[in-house]
């Protein structure tokens, strides 16, 4: 990011004025101090959101409005402050520094999350943190640890600022693998889970599937049983139909031997009959001897027939006796017949009933065989998935580490050699510290300033040189307190070595009678503050118009 | 065999035909009886001289009917008083026990007489009715006062009614030892019947001159009976050697004795001729197996056995005569 152009608005005392910076170095200089150079430098970056209760006394800052016209790759914006609010752009939209900081990480691809002092877990950052390493403050750097005052970082583990920013800003950071790692915690619970599921599935397999096994085999056996039963009783049927058929046979032979022999008496009744009335009409004139002989011939055909007539109702009886002995047997062979065919269609029925059975069972037995292996087989597929995926974690955590421990080597390396220059140069400081340790600095008064000065100028020169992330970069002027030419000139060339030259776009205040420390000033862009007066009351009324909506 | 009901093979029962069978089996014993069918009046019985003449009224009457004349017609008392023979005539009305209870009351009884078991005449005061009204139907009051001493009033002991009448005949013809079992009660009465119309219809030649052939003569009767009893013989002569066939041969044997009269008559003929005489005073059974052994290649063993017992029987009635 690129800060082309700054504006402030003070809207109450209607003054403004409007700064333009180029890339490179950006000197803000004046002749005197509480000029306004601190209060510009800090509205500037109190504009970029970091926040900051530390404005000179007098900088009614809650009454201005400040604009920054940034490029960032190309592309070109706005970020306009009002206390608290924020807006982006040309957009309406009013943002407080929680959105506003979403919007500037993104903008600048910073996916960076730190360690809160309260919870275990990590947590997206303000727009403050990043920025704390790109702000030397005056006031607030040259104390306790390096960055540790210029920016409100509380809220954040101790020990994680500002080592975490340093190493997410060099590319050393863990963050990538915290994440790989929880992502591999995740999955090695979720497979034990399935380890569990697989060892209840196994107890399953022995006493549930084994059990089946058994009740298959009584109710077959019941169940033959009963069928053998039915054919018994179907069987004792037959015999019976049999037997009835028999009996019917026999009777029926008997019924056409007296229904002939009562055809024959039949015919000889009326043959009887016809002679007697022939006996009759016989002329009665004859003389009494026939008379007699015919009363005896009547008589003796009456004799006749009266027994004839006897045998007659005794076949007929016979007749309707027998009938009805063979009706009696055929219904009774037809019910047996009746019986013995349902007997029979349930005995066939139990036997489909006995195939059916089995085949369900069988058939039941192996679909739950199936889906036990397809569980079972499923959860092991899981497993390994998961076991693979750790497994690439893993080696991806590695890898991660290698690179990591690799460049931090380098980074190492580097800051060791850097540091070892500005020794040479300040020789009485102690700077033998190790990359990365930020704790805070034992030594004091002017031999401080030093160690602050140089372990800030090797830290921004990491940053210069390893960070994929360009932000402008401000130093609030170097101690006010030194005296010493000697260690001035060497401070303000450390500064103009490392800072100045870079092709970063940075930001330095000092007094303009330190101009002569800086060799090529005139290749900066020179920023005046004259007569102390930061904000005009003349430029208000065309600055205003550069903020939409301000009335 | 059983008997199925025997009033049920009677023919032409009528309560007419019943009176008369029933004066003649009370009385053909007796002698010099004689019976004619509705000569003059429905039936006229002579015994020892006595001539009655019968009236028989199968209703059931009062007095008054007796005397009422009808349509024209004359009362029956005056028809009956009405008819003369050549002797003196007795009268009787033979109706049912059923009279007119308060007329019947008034009856004497007679007791009995020749023909019937009891019998009543008009009291005082009856005959004094019959008399007026007879009177004034044109009947000659001396003649009617003498004819109406000999006038009687038979009860039969049965109406018109067949179950009734014929249980009763067959009764009395058991108590003259006649056989009446297995149908033959039903037979002779058949006969007698038969006889009776057959004489019913014969015309009269003269009130007086009585048609021989009216006359229901001792000799038919006894033809009747004796031809039943023959059929008893027979029955015991089987009954005799049955028992040495089987149940089925039985059987066999007994219908076809039944129909040797239509069916065997030509090879009884041959039997008789072949088995000539014989002694029927033995053992029925070695009687009849001798006489087999005889004629057994004339036919089939059944219908053989069934005419040598048939002529068997008839050996023995003749004998018995």
């Amino acid at each position: 990011m690129i800060i082309e152009k700054f504006i402030i608005i003070d809207f109450i005392k209607k003054e403004a004025n409007s700064f333009k910076f180029k890339q490179g170095a950006n000197i803000i200089c004046s002749e005197n101090n509480t000029a306004g150079k601190s209060c510009l430098l800090k509205s500037l970056y109190y504009t970029l959101g970091l926040e900051t209760n530390k404005f000179p006394n007098g900088w009614d800052y809650k009454n201005m409005i400040f604009k920054i016209y940034y490029d960032h790759n190309g592309h070109k914006g706005f970020i306009t402050r009002l206390n608290d609010v924020f807006w982006i752009d040309n957009s309406d939209k009013s943002l407080l520094i929680k959105e506003y900081s979403t919007w500037l990480l993104r903008l600048l691809d910073i996916k960076m999350k730190l360690p809160l002092k309260a919870k275990e877990e990590l947590s997206d950052v303000y727009a403050a943190a990043p920025l704390s390493l790109f702000y030397i403050d005056q006031d607030t750097s040259w104390s306790n640890g390096l960055y540790k005052n210029t920016a409100n970082l509380c809220m954040y583990k101790m020990n994680s600022v500002p080592k975490n920013i340093f190493e997410y800003f060099l590319g050393i950071s863990s963050d990538e693998i915290i994440d790989l790692e929880d992502a591999k915690t995740n999955l090695q619970s979720h497979k034990q889970i399935l380890i569990n599921q697989s060892g209840t599935l196994g107890e399953l397999e022995d006493s549930f599937i084994g059990e089946e096994k058994k009740t298959t085999v009584f109710n077959e056996r019941e169940l033959k049983e009963e069928i053998r039963k039915y054919l018994k009783l179907a069987s004792q049927m037959s015999e019976d139909i049999k037997k009835y058929k028999l009996y019917i046979y026999k009777k029926q032979i008997s019924l056409d031997a007296i229904k002939l022999d009562l055809i024959e008496i039949k015919e000889v009744l009326r043959n009887l009959t016809t002679n007697y009335n022939k006996i009759s009409s016989k002329c009665s004139q004859c003389n009494s001897e026939l008379t007699v002989s015919q009363s005896i011939q009547r008589m003796k055909l009456d004799n006749n027939r009266v027994s004839l007539g006897k045998y007659k109702i005794d076949l007929e009886r016979n007749v309707a006796q027998l009938e009805k002995e063979i009706e009696n047997g055929l219904a009774k062979k037809l019910n047996i017949e009746h019986d013995y065919k349902k007997l029979l269609s349930i005995a066939e029925v139990k036997q489909g009933e006995l195939t059916l059975s089995q085949y369900i069972k069988e058939k039941a037995k192996e679909d739950v065989k199936n889906i036990y292996c397809d569980i079972k087989n499923n959860l092991y597929i899981q497993e390994k998935d998961i076991s693979k995926k750790i497994s690439e974690i893993n080696k991806q955590i590695n890898q991660l580490n290698k690179a990591i421990e690799s460049k931090k080597n380098e980074i190492s390396k580097d800051f060791d050699k850097s540091l070892l220059d500005k020794r040479i140069i300040f020789s009485k400081a102690n700077l033998d510290y190790n990359f990365l340790n930020f704790n805070a600095i034992k030594d004091s008064g002017a031999i401080k300033n030093q160690v602050f000065l140089c372990l800030y100028m090797v830290y921004t020169e990491l940053l210069f040189k390893y960070s994929r992330i360009k932000i402008p970069f401000v130093l609030d002027s170097i101690i006010k307190d030194e005296l010493d030419s000697d260690i001035l000139y060497k401070s303000y060339s450390i500064v103009n070595d490392t800072i100045l030259k870079s092709k970063e776009q940075t930001f330095v205040a000092l007094l303009v009678d330190k101009l002569s420390f800086i060799d090529s000033y005139e290749n900066y862009n020179k920023i005046e503050i004259k007569e102390k007066r930061l904000l005009l009351k003349d430029k208000y009324a065309d600055l205003e118009g550069e903020i939409p909506n301000m009335k | 065999m059983n008997l199925n009901g025997g009033v049920n093979a009677i023919r032409g029962f009528n309560y007419q035909k019943a009176v008369i069978s029933l004066i003649a089996i009370l009385n053909y014993q007796k002698n010099n009886f004689e019976l004619f069918i509705e000569n003059q009046e429905d039936a006229e019985v002579l015994i020892n001289n006595t001539h009655t003449f019968i009236q028989i009224k199968g209703k059931k009457l009062g007095l008054a009917d007796l005397i009422r004349e009808k349509k024209g017609q004359k009362s029956i008392l005056f028809k009956n008083l009405s008819k003369e023979s050549l002797q003196e005539s007795r009268y009787k009305i033979v109706t049912f026990e059923s009279f007119l209870a308060k007329d019947k009351k008034e009856l004497n009884s007679s007791g009995a007489s020749l023909i019937f078991d009891e019998i009543y005449e008009y009291s005082v005061a009856q005959k004094e009715n019959i008399t007026d009204k007879l009177k004034e139907q044109g009947f000659s009051e001396a003649i009617l006062r003498n004819k109406l001493s000999k006038s009687y009033i038979y009860f039969s002991p049965f109406s018109n009614n067949l179950n009734r009448a014929i249980p009763f005949l067959k009764g009395k013809m058991n108590d003259l030892k006649i056989n009446v079992d297995n149908g033959k009660g039903d037979i002779a009465l058949n006969e007698l019947f038969k006889l009776i119309d057959q004489k019913s219809e014969i015309l009269v030649d003269s009130e007086y001159d009585y048609n021989p052939k009216k006359k229901l003569t001792v000799e038919e009767l006894d033809v009747i009976f004796e031809t039943v009893d023959s059929f008893e013989v027979k029955d015991r002569v089987w009954r005799a050697i049955k028992d040495k066939f089987t149940i089925y041969k039985q059987q066999k044997i007994e219908i076809e004795g039944s129909k040797i009269i239509i069916l065997h008559r030509s090879l009884k003929e041959s039997v008789i001729q072949e088995i000539g005489s014989f002694n029927i005073d033995q053992d029925e059974k070695k009687l009849i197996e001798s006489l087999y052994r005889k004629v057994q290649h004339l036919g089939n063993e059944i219908v053989l056995y069934a005419i040598i017992i048939d002529i068997v029987a008839e050996r023995i009635q003749e004998e018995l005569k």
